[in-house]
């Protein structure tokens, strides 16, 4: 274990070796699935490809369209903020200038 | 970034409000039934108003006992963004009437109320542009902005709280609604209060910062390098 440790390009090569292992947990779902289509007969289960956004109702779709235009408010607000901050940066700037030459 | 912490707060409050808004469920009401919702809407407009309000007369007194040009900035554009946001509640309160009791104006005390409240407001607004000389326009604003403000709880919460109204907790205690709504509700609607007073706080010192700038860039000669301290 202390050879892991100090040893880097080991550890990396763990850590992509672990990686392999994903597919393998796929598998074991597929394998529950297909034991369902056994009990159930395919028309009876859920399609797949429809996501939380389908659900009935769909009130999903519309907290997805609020969120969507609240995001783009809060982006124009930052966008706004940024430019403030630069034109003030000039302008407040420039009246010290101004202030430093008068006195 | 550390110093826009309460923005990006605002930010993620009103965002959980406007998801757990929609998705929880919550008591079906006769009537009401999801109108309910409006509750994390509608109502915090009237709650970030009344923020402005306050806080733009507190400038105001500031403008009266300092003489701060910035002060008197900070009072116009929080006064600003207040009558904004009572615009908002009162056309969303009237869309809610509409369908909840009917129609859109029923002279109920508390409409009546905050209508009266903003129009003092924008008489506010009218006085404030109507003189020209600045120092005059400081002085007699600020003194308005002061008489408005004592108005703003009475019209809003003390009348309305002796008579018989449409909106809930108006007979005698104003905040009942608050205390007796569902837990669930309230999970929400106290966020959504925060939230969108947090909003209102953040626009206004945009427009604060735009009017500072357009006041240095009018009056470039004019020593504004202490612009916040009193002026000579």
């Amino acid at each position: 274990l202390t050879l892991i440790k100090n040893n880097h390009k080991l550890k990396h090569i763990l850590y992509i070796l672990s990686l392999l292992l994903i597919p393998i947990i796929n598998f074991a779902q597929q394998d529950t699935s297909l034991q369902k289509v056994a009990a159930k007969g395919i028309n009876e289960l859920p399609t797949t490809g429809k996501g939380i956004l389908y659900q009935q109702g769909k009130i999903y779709l519309v907290v997805l369209v609020l969120l969507t235009i609240f995001g783009a408010i809060i982006f124009y607000l930052f966008r706004l903020e940024k430019k403030i901050a630069k034109i003030e940066k000039e302008i407040i700037n420039e009246a010290n200038n101004n202030y430093k030459q008068q006195h | 970034m550390i110093k826009h912490w309460w923005k990006i707060l605002c930010v993620l409050i009103l965002g959980y409000v406007i998801t757990a808004g929609f998705i929880f469920s919550f008591p079906d009401l006769p009537i009401l039934n999801e109108t309910i919702r409006n509750v994390f809407f509608h109502i915090p407009m009237w709650y970030a108003m009344i923020v402005c309000f306050v806080v733009s007369g507190v400038f105001s007194v500031l403008v009266l006992a300092k003489d701060k040009y910035k002060a008197d900035i900070q009072a116009s554009s929080f006064a600003f963004v207040g009558i904004f946001f009572g615009c908002m509640g009162m056309l969303t309160g009237m869309e809610w009437a509409t369908v909840t009791w009917g129609e859109p104006w029923s002279n109920d005390p508390k409409q009546v109320g905050s209508a009266l409240c903003l129009l003092s407001y924008l008489a506010y607004w009218v006085l404030r542009n109507s003189i020209k000389d600045e120092d005059k326009q400081r002085r007699v604003s600020a003194v308005y902005n002061v008489f408005a403000l004592a108005m703003l709880f009475p019209l809003l919460f003390i009348i309305p709280a002796h008579s018989k109204s449409l909106h809930p907790g108006t007979d005698g205690n104003n905040f009942q609604a608050l205390y007796e709504q569902a837990s669930h509700l309230r999970k929400v609607s106290l966020p959504a209060m925060f939230g969108w007073i947090l909003l209102a706080t953040w626009i206004t010192t945009l427009v604060v910062r735009t009017r500072v700038l357009q006041y240095l860039s009018i009056n470039k000669e004019s020593y504004l390098f202490d612009f916040d301290k009193k002026q000579p």
